[in-house]
């Protein structure tokens, strides 16, 4: 495993991209490292979240009510939050290191991590649906766009990304509600198309996964689009083009693989961002996730429970990034993590 | 008191921004359609959203706060006493009746005979006495206790100096409170000093009985909001728990063994965060009931088909500025009467509050005992007055130079307001104030610690329709005025009010320590709320009250008889 840290000649780094060549173990090599790379990361992310968390102004107790500051201290002491700041950090640390990541101040009796627990399910449903939605929606449009761009084709898809990519989410759900579900309610009697809020794996998910997916989908449209127009100008399209081969092949063969790799640079952080949950979508349709749980976290200055989200969006988006680096090596070909 | 902020109220405390509110006539009204014909049982839901579209905190009774916790557990739950539906009096609840000793020390409470936890064991003394021991417990550290231990029961007024830690102190400061059961049918409470009012405090909620065997099986997390509370948070009140799905729903169903079975077969509350959501899901016809939100207030009162399902219920909540008599230009009561009175109250409230609420000018509000409208003059809006006012104060004009208005920047409703409030004291009083925005909870925090000269706004709404609720909040050192406001004549007229035990010589000394307040102006009054919400026409039976205060309206004296009629 030595040899993974390279000869600085063959231009092995640690976090670059390029490893040493010729050994089997390097990719597993470079994820334990970037892995391991996790640990002072995180630490980092609790210690500013942890400071900065406390020296917001006001507490868990300031919600709205006047407590007495005798009652203050009984709350103080029965969270342990009369201790010194760094008191509490060291305690934290050590809990957390036994995977204990407290319990709520505001939901009383309730695990930080039960809390996480409960929600991730409904916002990783909704998040990896609109993912798939950005991924495939996405790039289907905005490879269409290029390929015949300045079409009607191309004009309805630049319309709908900068539609999209113009609409705040809070403003969309709203509207989708008005004209989906109460909009065909007064059309039809009753028998309207889309219920308003609440989950289930049936239609009820069709209104968050669009508001969710909307503006991500626009960009990574966008993005395809002047990605693609920029490789149909490259030398080895046009060789391809000059060789007689059929259109779809180029398209798919030189074109799109290669179009592609910009792209997925970016789907790597819009997938930590959609499975995270959105607080807005999560409040608009009523989905108990964790979007919504970290907002209303913060705003309550419910301490344990910013902390706890806050570690778990860290590790979400850090995998993300890993993920897509790893997936470079399969897209791009100047990439190499192997031999 | 209940407590408002961004549309939430809270019991007890004081609010915060903005806006939702209540104003109040007398008395109770009850709806029409009395004659109609209930629908079958399988149609007897109710569906409503929480109020401020929020889920509880907790479902255990004792250490609950806000109105969307106490409109679960009140229904749960069975207090010793209840207030009547014209708020004149109280009425048994969970007791049947209760004495007061001649001294006015010791009351004694005669719990009913068929008295059933809804797992059908019967409700004793002694869960009283366990309740009301855990309520105290410094361990537990309950939010809305001061109207236990400050005042009232004897051996209590120790509970802020216990140490939690320290089991033995514990064990015998709460061996020492007056509360205990002579009987299983008998719950006397024992008090410091005669009380005027203690028969009210017995009427909240969070005063439950409970019992010991649940809260030792729930262990730590016992009322946590979760699906094992069904099986734990047992009580003694028309409904019991029969779903709770966190962050997205609780479902109430009838209490068997309860005195009269509700004829609603399920209740549900569901957590829809927006009001504005909620107000649709009303028309798609999921909700039962819905708040309308502010900004729909005209167009519902235009609607021809929503305006026949408009209710506009008076309820008793007083909204006010807050001003730090302790912070100079405003430690001079002539200047806080002169901004008191600088600024037009029925263009705020129909410019900024969308004509939802009443027009009020004194502290008590309309429907509450102890509203004097011959109190009105002092802080009524009169521009001239008003400037007179700022010229007597003495103030020199450079102390008057950009006054901080601090107010929520989470809420928009709290900064028009306080937009409005600026253009109106520029325009009558000639005094510019600047407008400082902070969010929620960095407003109440500054707020509470004095950190402020003047702050859009507070509210308080009555826990109890008692004097003594309202008239405490300014007592110096009073936990829940942020004014920093003492004055001795005051306080000694209200502690003479509140431990009278005449009606009538209490009315007269709250009466004279209302026209000192309103003078003094340690606040300066808004406007009362109103509550404003559109009902199916088919949920009938409803008695509301003046107290109702939540989304599920006309639960307060109606919970167990309500119903769904043939549609």
């Amino acid at each position: 495993m030595a040899t993974a840290q390279g000869a600085p000649s063959q231009g092995g780094t640690l976090l670059g991209i390029k490893l040493p060549e010729g050994r089997s173990a390097n990719l597993i090599v470079y994820v334990i490292r970037r892995l391991l790379w996790m640990i002072p990361v995180l630490f980092f992310v609790i210690l500013i979240t942890f400071f900065l968390m406390h020296a917001t102004p006001g507490g868990p107790w300031d919600a709205n009510t006047k407590l007495k500051p005798d009652q203050i201290r009984l709350l103080d002491e029965k969270y342990g939050l009369d201790q010194p700041l760094w008191v509490q950090f060291g305690k934290y640390l050590l809990a957390i290191i036994r995977f204990d990541f407290g319990t709520s101040l505001i939901g009383q009796g309730q695990t930080v991590s039960g809390m996480i627990g409960l929600g991730l399910p409904y916002t990783v449903t909704i998040g990896a649906l609109a993912f798939l939605m950005v991924a495939i929606g996405g790039i289907g449009l905005g490879v269409v766009a290029a390929l015949r761009q300045n079409s009607m084709v191309d004009y309805v898809a630049l319309t709908l990304a900068t539609v999209g990519a113009s609409t705040p989410n809070f403003v969309l759900g709203i509207v989708l509600i008005v004209v989906f579900s109460l909009g065909l309610y007064h059309l039809t009697q009753g028998n309207f198309l889309l219920p308003a809020g609440g989950f289930g794996l049936d239609d009820r998910l069709i209104m968050p996964v669009v508001t969710l997916a909307f503006l991500p989908m626009a960009y990574i449209a966008r993005l395809t689009r002047a990605s693609t127009l920029e490789t149909l100008r490259q030398d080895y399209v046009r060789t391809a083009w000059a060789k007689g081969l059929a259109g779809r092949k180029v398209a798919m063969g030189h074109v799109l693989r290669n179009s592609l790799i910009p792209v997925a640079t970016a789907l790597g952080p819009t997938f930590a961002f959609l499975i995270t949950g959105s607080f807005v979508v999560e409040r608009v349709f009523q989905i108990p996730g964790i979007g919504r749980l970290f907002v209303t976290s913060i705003q309550g200055r419910d301490y344990p429970v910013i902390l706890g989200s806050t570690i778990f969006f860290a590790v979400v988006i850090a995998a993300a990034n890993l993920i897509v680096d790893i997936l470079y090596v399969f897209i791009d070909p100047r990439v190499r993590l192997i031999d | 008191m209940r407590l408002s902020f961004q549309g939430a109220r809270a019991v007890k405390a004081i609010g915060v921004v903005a806006v939702m509110a209540i104003a109040a006539a007398c008395g109770s009204s009850t709806t029409g359609n009395n004659g109609a014909t209930a629908a079958p049982p399988s149609q007897q839901n109710l569906t409503v959203n929480f109020e401020a579209g929020s889920e509880p905190g907790t479902l255990d009774p004792v250490q609950q706060l806000w109105i969307y916790e106490a409109q679960v557990d009140r229904n749960v739950f069975e207090a010793l006493l209840k207030a009547k539906p014209d708020l004149s009096d109280v009425e048994g609840a969970a007791a049947q009746s209760y004495d007061v000793s001649s001294d006015g020390l010791t009351y004694t409470f005669h719990l009913r005979q068929n008295g059933k936890w809804s797992d059908g064991k019967p409700v004793t003394a002694q869960d009283f006495v366990f309740g009301y021991k855990r309520l105290l417990d410094p361990r537990i550290a309950a939010p809305y206790v001061e109207g236990y231990f400050d005042v009232t029961i004897a051996g209590a007024a120790n509970y802020a100096n216990i140490d939690p830690k320290n089991t033995a102190q514990v064990t015998s400061f709460l061996n020492g409170l007056g509360v205990s059961a002579t009987d299983d049918h008998t719950f006397v409470i024992k008090l410091s000093k005669p009380s005027g009012f203690f028969k009210w405090t017995v009427t909240l909620w969070l005063a439950a009985p409970e019992r010991e065997d649940m809260v030792t099986k729930g262990g730590s997390s016992y009322g946590a909001v979760n699906a094992a509370a069904v099986d734990t948070v047992i009580g003694n009140g028309p409904f019991k728990l029969s779903e709770v799905v966190p962050k997205d729903h609780i479902t109430l169903v009838p209490n068997p063994f309860y005195r009269t079975k509700a004829k609603l077969q399920k209740v549900t509350l569901e957590e829809i965060g927006d009001p504005n959501v909620a107000y649709t899901k009303y028309q798609t016809g999921d909700l039962d009931m819905v708040d309308v939100p502010t900004a729909n207030a005209k167009t519902v009162e235009n609607d021809p088909v929503l305006s026949k399902q408009l209710v506009k219920l008076p309820t008793l909540l007083t909204w006010w500025i807050d001003i730090n008599v302790k912070k100079a230009p405003f430690d001079n009561p002539k200047l806080r009467l002169a901004f008191a009175k600088g600024f037009n109250r029925s263009e705020f409230l129909n410019n900024v509050e969308h004509g939802v609420g009443y027009e009020l000018d004194t502290f008590i509000p309309k429907g509450q005992r102890g509203y004097e409208p011959s109190l009105s003059n002092i802080q009524k809006f009169d521009a001239s007055a008003a400037k007179g006012l700022v010229q007597q104060s003495g103030v020199a004009a450079s102390a008057l130079n950009s006054i901080p208005l601090l107010y929520n920047s989470d809420s928009t409703a709290s900064k028009t307001a306080s937009e409005f409030l600026q253009a109106q004291w520029q325009a009558n009083l000639g005094i510019n104030v600047q407008l400082v925005g902070v969010d929620r909870n960095t407003w109440t925090h500054r707020v509470h610690k004095g950190d402020y000269t003047i702050a859009y706004q507070s509210g308080w709404s009555a826990d109890y329709p008692d004097g003594q609720d309202w008239f405490d909040i300014f007592l110096t050192g009073g936990g829940s005025q942020f004014s920093n406001y003492s004055n001795t004549q005051y306080d000694d007229l209200v502690h003479k009010g509140d431990a009278a035990t005449s009606q009538t010589q209490r009315d007269d000394y709250y009466k004279q320590a209302q026209q000192i307040l309103l003078t003094d102006a340690p606040m300066i009054i808004t406007f009362q709320g109103e509550n404003f919400f559109l009902k199916k026409p088919y949920l009938t039976g409803l008695t509301y009250t003046p107290m109702d205060d939540d989304t599920w309206y006309g639960d307060e004296a109606t919970a167990a008889t309500m119903f769904i009629a043939k549609h």
